[in-house]
């Protein structure tokens, strides 16, 4: 099992090394360097001035000749490897990591509680679909969780606003739930708890809808394929009063893949979700990034989507260590 | 020695694409989809010049005076902010919106399967270097990518439909490698070798034409996933842009004016709706191929 873990380490590396080259190219020939920015903002910029700033991102050398690509590279990836993660554009006196550090506790909130409620809901409706499997349950159930995998996220986050904020507003004076934002702004309850609360209901709820679909399938088959088994057959035989054989025997083993999935689905916590924070104009990591893209704000993005890769990796080798832990079946070696 | 007169009654015998038809029609909610489907091409491609032709609406002609048009017998599901009709940019934006996700799925199934089938075919380095790629592509976070993508590249038509490809084949090339590695070492391939065919030739006709099942429900599956992403990238304004309409960018338009008096509702409802009830479509056939084509397949 250590050596196992040793060796996917090692095996992350070369995967990193990939990504960051990857970045590195989307970052300089997707558009003009930063020291371009400068001339683009401001036409009477002092030439020396753009040529020192060429300088301190390493694309020029010295006598202003522009350095190869690999070498821009190698420069690019110490001032990363040193924490020099850059300046950000458009929010200012922040450094790129710090703009992520701002937005990823509203990012985590939100999708941290939209995947507790959904799983609170989906794992009882997808244990008894299976038990029940072709019941009306099963079909009505299976039925609605493609509906809600069907649902675009920004189609449901929009109806929503129109019957929890613009026809209430209009008809009653005021709205059911805000439209958007994260707090009432200029109200004397901003920023309280219940505040907060109210405005993370809907876009809780739009992302709730989603994941919902999505698990209620997962825990339906995981539970299905195990309940078929010759040790569940073995222990219903033995004369097991049936709740133990379902809980003790039957679930306890269909979970086992639900670590997996859930562990996976963890780095999406850290992405937030780009188009459900647009709609609801919710200032999370993912509307960051995609503010950060629209306003041409390379060093967030670019440090955004390693961040992000880092995170992906780290949690793949988890979910395949905890894969371990939680069956002792599967012997690593 | 006379022999006695049989008659000999053979059941009826069905080929595999009968059998596979008599157990899709079974599946209510996939016929319901594939209705759809057909429906919605229909309407889109055959529709959209009838509508033009007996109401004289097109997708681009505005009219600054009638915008926020109500439903009415003239405009079907009235007029947007700059008066043009909704009924002719949706079955409009629907052909872009349909086209997209078809060429990308079809696309990336191609290339997934390629790569599946020389990864596994092959082994050795070849296997190793190709699923490491995979490996890689898989952990990239791929949303913030598009976003990246789209921009580097400029928002339009074929940028999408790249960028759903580069991301929409690694799925392909390892379902397609599992199957593929516990056809290759049987008999049939084994006669095709001694009778001297060539690699490709095994490859294609052999390893590629017996894995369809899950190719099949795998590009049914990415037609509705890359019709959703079409939509949600045109909603960000980094897909399809207008004047072109889709049913993202439609949406997206409606959206940007929620609040402005006279917008209704149904400007927003539409659009979606389509995009909804298309989407949902080609999850139930796929959900229905994937039991017609075989019974045992997990997806």
């Amino acid at each position: 099992m250590f050596t196992y873990i040793v060796r996917r380490f090692l095996q992350m590396i070369p995967i990193l090394i990939l990504i960051s080259i990857l970045t590195f190219l989307l970052l300089r020939l997707s558009g003009p360097d930063p020291a371009e920015y400068m001339i683009m903002l401001n036409p009477r910029v002092h030439p020396e001035d753009v040529l020192r700033e060429k300088m301190r991102l390493g694309l020029v050398d010295a006598s202003g000749k522009p350095l190869p690509l690999y070498v821009q590279y190698f420069y690019w990836l110490k001032q990363i490897m040193q924490g020099e993660w850059g300046w950000s554009r458009i929010w200012p006196s922040q450094t790129a990591f710090g703009a992520i550090m701002l937005f990823l506790p509203n990012s985590l909130i939100l999708m941290g509680f939209s995947l507790l409620i959904s799983l609170i809901i989906a794992i009882p409706i997808g244990i008894y679909s299976a038990l029940r499997q072709y019941s009306t349950f099963d079909y009505t159930f299976t039925t609605l969780s493609f509906l809600g995998m069907s649902l675009p996220t920004f189609w449901l986050g929009l109806m929503s606003i129109i019957i929890f904020h613009l026809i209430p507003s209009r008809l009653l004076g005021f709205p059911l739930f805000p439209a958007g934002d994260i707090m009432s702004f200029g109200k004397p309850y901003q920023g309280t708890f219940y505040d907060r609360l109210w405005h993370l209901f809907l876009p809780t709820m739009v992302l709730a809808i989603y994941n919902m679909a999505h698990w209620t399938r997962y825990m339906r088959s995981s539970l299905l394929e195990v309940i078929r088994a010759d040790y569940v057959r073995t222990a219903r035989a033995k004369g097991l009063p049936e709740n133990k054989v379902v809980y003790k025997h039957a679930l306890r083993n269909a979970l086992i893949p639900m670590v997996t999935i859930l562990t996976l689905s963890i780095p999406g916590l850290f992405a937030g979700a780009v188009i459900t924070e647009t709609v609801f104009a919710y200032p999370g990591v993912g509307r960051m990034l995609y503010q950060a893209v629209l306003g041409k704000d390379y060093a967030v993005a670019m440090t955004d989507i390693l961040f992000l890769a880092v995170i992906t990796i780290i949690f793949n080798l988890v979910a395949d260590i905890l894969y371990a832990v939680v069956d002792p079946r599967i012997r690593y070696s | 020695m006379a022999v006695a007169d049989v008659t000999v009654e053979l059941a009826p015998s069905f080929s595999y694409w009968q059998m596979v038809w008599t157990r899709f029609r079974k599946h209510k909610l996939a016929m319901f989809g594939g209705a759809v489907i057909i429906f919605m091409i229909l309407a889109c491609y055959a529709g959209y010049p009838l509508y033009v032709y007996f109401t004289g609406n097109d997708y681009v002609s505005q009219d600054l005076t009638g915008r926020y048009a109500l439903p009415s017998a003239q405009h079907w599901f009235g007029t947007d902010d700059l008066g043009r009709d909704v009924v002719a940019r949706i079955l409009y934006g629907g052909r872009v919106s349909i086209a997209v996700g078809f060429i990308s799925a079809v696309a990336s199934v191609v290339i997934g399967s390629l790569i599946g089938v020389v990864s596994a075919f092959f082994g050795g380095w070849i296997d190793e270097a190709l699923m490491r790629f995979t490996d890689v592509m898989m952990s990239l976070p791929y949303i913030p990518l598009y976003l990246v993508l789209a921009m580097a590249f400029g928002p339009g038509f074929w940028t999408l439909v790249g960028i759903f490809v580069a991301f929409g084949w690694m799925g392909d090339a390892r379902l397609v490698r599992g199957v593929v590695l516990s056809l290759k070492n049987m008999e049939f391939v084994e006669a095709a070798k001694a009778v001297g065919a060539s690699n490709w030739r095994i490859m294609v006709r052999h390893l590629l034409l017996n894995s369809m099942a899950p190719i099949i429900v795998s590009t049914t599956l990415a037609m509705g996933g890359n019709i959703v992403g079409e939509a949600a990238l045109s909603y960000l304004g980094l897909g399809i842009q207008p004047p072109l309409p889709s049913w993202g960018n439609i949406l997206q338009t409606a959206a940007e004016y929620i609040f402005a008096p006279g917008n209704g509702p149904w400007l927003i409802f539409y659009p979606g709706f389509f995009l909804f009830i298309t989407v949902l479509s080609f999850n139930f056939m796929g959900d229905g191929l994937r039991d017609a084509l075989d019974p045992r397949l997990k997806i």
